[in-house]
């Protein structure tokens, strides 16, 4: 029997065969292409300016230049489902829209998506088409191959790839598509598991070489060694005020506490009440990212913690931020980039690439403008909320496929 | 524009607008206190900072110089800590050497946004890796006893509870 897609009115998508062997529709793959090429021509122009910095002057402005020739990711999304609206916004159609694996070689949207990726695959992956499927394992083995690269939240790919397993090994009888293709996932997964460990073990073995390198150059040299205070043990010997600062930019307090465990004077380091105290300030008090309205809630609460504990001097700020953390340390303020809704238009956008549609209030350009217009909306008699973009988090995300 | 002589460590010169070397608080304020005429010939000395940190500090600097100032540390508003932008990811894929000695440069000549951007690079080495790769990735040797170890660990057992 011939397939007849659930929206049998459209002419049907027009597919093409990939490199890898996927079947991938045309009109998504044409945006991916774009997407890649922009891609390559802006790293090649950041690596110019990086390598000539005579004329980096001239460099800026192509960067930036490149910057706006690419491409807008967005995507909109429809509030009022009609059901051809929903049967033709797919989650394959979003994500390339959306350019998600594009965002994973950009290490500020890299967790956002790797969080809505986990999601999906620990409650979606055995209910979404082949096609998502084969997707989602995809996105997740470049996130693998991305941390590797840049030996940057490998912790994070990890925990994504075993979620891969539990859900592989939970809805092995349950899930749509043929044997073959969870039999393929299966494939995946096991490369994904080996290509962690071998990088892991891979960078030791560099490590390894690395300290056999320096043990030689001290023994044949001993003064060399002393003059230069990196060769034996670069991060532990950086004077307290640079490690304070980077102790500081961690977040987890699993992460400093295991940093603790490693050297005496980072233990010293990391248990100052200083470093704590100020932990719990930057992240819980005031409001969160400009009080954007998603995250109301949890800041009102988190913010009237804050103040009320800063009063008591002898408070364990220790325990306050690792409670706070385990409360909300899961929440929107910990994505660096996370995708805004607008208001108005119903689009999905990253903040940091622009909004796509120019009705100017979206975009929070001039003000005089935006008075312009907001004048002009009141006379044609149309209720103007002038509300910020609203943040979505990847729950958010995700239930817009429900 | 005027410019002014940087010396490295190693004697290298290195001839800067001063409005770009102004970025650096150090230098900024040596130039305020001392009224340093802005013609003069006379080297600024960096003892703490060699010709090939200085050239990346300088390219850094080149590259930000129309940024807008660095806000004071209180009102600081930047509250997510691994946003880095991709022009600074790119400078920064250096080896690890090189990139603590950007740290320290940063911080022995007081430019904010380069300390911020570098210390978040090594921050996010460190998120998420076991004790084990932690001390493999920075070469941390263990100096601690048996009996410390079994201390820190309750400790941080007891920093578990609720």
């Amino acid at each position: 029997m011939p397939f007849v897609g659930l929206d049998w009115r459209s002419p049907g998508d027009q597919w093409i065969k990939t490199d890898t062997g996927n079947w991938e529709q045309m009109r998504l793959w044409r945006i991916k292409m774009f997407d890649h090429l922009n891609e390559s021509t802006m790293r090649r122009m950041i690596r110019n300016s990086l390598s000539a910095s005579s004329d980096s002057a001239s460099s800026r402005c192509q960067a930036g230049e490149s910057h706006q020739s690419i491409r807008q990711p967005h995507a909109f999304v429809k509030r009022n489902t009609t059901r051809e609206s929903l049967v033709t916004t797919s989650i394959s159609d979003v994500f390339a829209r959306l350019d998600m694996d594009g965002g994973l070689k950009d290490l500020r949207r890299f967790r956002y998506i790797t969080k809505i990726v986990s999601l999906l695959i620990a409650n979606r992956l055995h209910q979404v088409s082949g096609r998502a499927q084969l997707l989602l394992v995809q996105l997740a083995k470049q996130a693998a191959e991305q941390a590797l690269a840049s030996k940057m939240y490998i912790g994070v790919a990890r925990q994504l790839v075993e979620g891969l397993r539990r859900s592989l090994d939970e809805h092995r009888y349950e899930h749509i598509g043929s044997e073959e293709l969870w039999r393929r996932h299966r494939e995946a997964l096991e490369e994904m598991q080996q290509l962690l460990q071998a990088g892991t073990d891979g960078s030791s073995s560099v490590a390894s070489a690395a300290t056999a390198a320096t043990a030689l150059d001290s023994e044949l040299d001993p003064d060399a060694a002393g003059a230069s205070p990196f060769a034996a043990n670069p991060f532990a010997s950086m004077p307290a005020d640079c490690i304070r600062q980077v102790l500081r930019r961690l977040e987890d307090p699993a992460d400093i506490e295991r940093l603790a465990g490693l050297d005496r004077r980072l233990a010293d380091l990391a248990s100052e009440d200083h470093l704590w105290k100020r932990l719990v300030l930057f992240h819980f008090a005031g409001g969160f990212g400009g009080g954007i309205g998603g995250t109301g809630a949890a800041a009102g609460r988190s913010v009237s913690a804050g103040p009320a504990v800063t009063s008591v001097d002898d408070c364990n700020w220790p325990s306050v931020y690792r409670r706070l953390f385990r409360r909300y340390g899961d929440s929107q303020q910990f994505y660096p980039v996370s995708l805004h809704l607008c208001p108005r238009c119903s689009c999905l956008f990253w903040p940091n690439l622009g909004h796509p549609c120019n009705v100017v209030s979206c975009n929070s350009a001039d003000s005089q403008q935006e008075q312009q217009q907001q004048q002009q909306d009141l006379q044609a008699g149309e209720a103007t909320e002038t509300k910020p973009p609203k943040l979505i988090s990847p729950e958010d995300f995700v239930r817009f496929f429900s | 524009m005027p410019n002014i002589k940087l010396q490295s460590s190693d004697n290298e010169i290195f001839e800067v607008d001063i409005e770009i070397a102004k970025q650096s608080g150090t230098i900024k304020t040596m130039l305020e206190d001392l009224s340093v005429s802005d013609e003069g010939d006379e080297e600024v000395p960096l003892p703490n900072v060699n010709a090939a940190i200085l050239k990346k500090v300088i390219a850094w600097c080149t590259y930000h110089k129309d940024d807008p100032p660095p806000v004071e540390e209180d009102e600081y508003k930047e509250r997510r800590t691994d946003d880095i932008p991709t022009w600074d990811q790119e400078f920064l894929k250096v080896d690890q050497g090189t990139l603590f000695e950007i740290i320290l440069a940063a911080n022995y000549l007081d430019i904010k946004g380069l300390l911020d951007v570098s210390c978040k690079t090594v921050a996010n080495m460190i998120k998420g890796k076991s004790p084990e790769e932690i001390r493999k990735t920075f070469n941390i040797k263990c100096d601690f006893s048996a009996e410390e170890l079994e201390r820190v660990r309750r400790e941080n057992e007891w920093c578990e509870e609720k």
